[in-house]
């Protein structure tokens, strides 16, 4: 793969964060439908009564292949909550994001989702990625991201945690 | 990786509150250089590329060659933008400047206006160049291709401005190159 060489190598020297901005007040999160790797269509109201980290993602960006494996970890350290992880890819083909998945190690078990005209960000304000969103279980944005996190850091974990428990 | 080559302070006269020091770093293999500034609550990272690696982003997943071919005449370096304090802060790519040797100042082509000319051609694709106007938040971070219209093997300064509390705050990362691969092994 050669996306963004020369930056992924800047980027191993440095690390992925660990802080998520709390949105005050919480805002309505704004619905979309998209395909899942296995045509399955999916709309984030699907998961309402969940708290969900929602990801804009795409393999050519070095800090959003960076941060994947945390999230599978932190999906599993969660997996008997009322928790899920929805990474949205952004203007990928299906094969392609098919093969990168198969290449993080741990591979992802959470949804990924198919945004193949890039239509959702600007819909959630996203001007770069990757940027990551919490979803309450009301549907409503507590936490965002912009850049690479470490999201299975205890600092994330405890938030998400307290979120769960609301 | 024994690639430290330069650690610059440059106290600009203003004590060592206000320093910045930049770290320019060489790949052992590509002979790449990168640089760092940190400076006050900012720092800036900016990544000699090759035009085969840039080039490799788009055409390695059938992205049309509209956007490479747009940046012809541009050298494309890779930029990493960190919000190093504890308070939000924003910047915009439209406020900085490159200065070339000759002394030229120019302004940096912004992310919207290369999305503008790559959906006029046909090309629809929001991603890969720097967020050109955006609030970093603690911890924040944002990434991307910075195109700069500079030839291969010039020098230029680039100035950064970003703002925070109500407060514009200006720093300069000196003399960087735009690689001649010609002069690569």
């Amino acid at each position: 793969m050669l996306a963004l060489p020369a930056l992924a190598t800047a980027q191993q020297k440095t690390d992925l964060t660990s802080t998520l901005t709390p949105v005050v007040p919480r805002t309505a999160a704004k619905d979309f439908a998209l395909k899942d790797l296995d045509g399955k269509t999916q709309h984030l109201s699907d998961y309402r009564g969940k708290v969900v980290l929602l990801n804009f993602w795409g393999s050519w960006c070095p800090p959003c292949r960076r941060e994947m494996p945390s999230m599978e970890r932190l999906y599993q350290n969660l997996k008997t909550e009322p928790f899920i992880i929805l990474a949205v890819n952004q203007s990928e083909r299906l094969e392609l994001v098919f093969a990168y998945t198969g290449e993080i190690d741990p591979a992802p078990t959470f949804p990924i989702l198919l945004d193949d005209q890039s239509k959702v960000p600007p819909q959630w304000g996203v001007r770069g990625l990757p940027a990551s969103f919490i979803v309450d279980k009301h549907g409503r944005i507590a936490f965002r991201a912009m850049g690479g996190r470490e999201f299975d850091h205890p600092d994330i974990e405890k938030k998400l945690r307290a979120l769960i428990a609301e | 990786m024994h690639n430290l080559l330069l650690t610059l302070w440059m106290a600009f006269g203003l004590g060592l509150a206000q320093a910045s020091e930049v770290v320019a770093t060489m790949h052992p293999v590509t002979g790449l250089t990168t640089w760092k500034q940190s400076d006050r609550s900012i720092s800036l990272e900016i990544i000699q590329l090759s035009p085969e690696a840039a080039q490799a982003t788009y055409s390695s997943r059938d992205l049309s060659p509209v956007i490479y071919q747009s940046m012809h005449g541009y050298c494309v370096f890779g930029s990493v933008v960190r919000n190093e304090s504890d308070a939000a802060l924003t910047y915009r790519v439209v406020d900085w400047r490159v200065t070339g040797a000759n002394g030229k100042r120019q302004r940096l082509r912004t992310k919207s206006q290369w999305i503008a000319d790559w959906k006029k051609q046909g090309a629809n694709f929001a991603w890969s160049i720097l967020p050109d106007d955006i609030t970093l938040e603690v911890g924040d971070w944002s990434l991307g291709y910075t195109p700069i219209k500079v030839e291969p093997g010039e020098h230029f300064d680039l100035t950064y401005v970003w703002r925070q509390h109500g407060k514009s705050f200006t720093g300069t990362l000196q003399n960087l190159v735009c690689p001649d691969m010609s002069g690569l092994r």
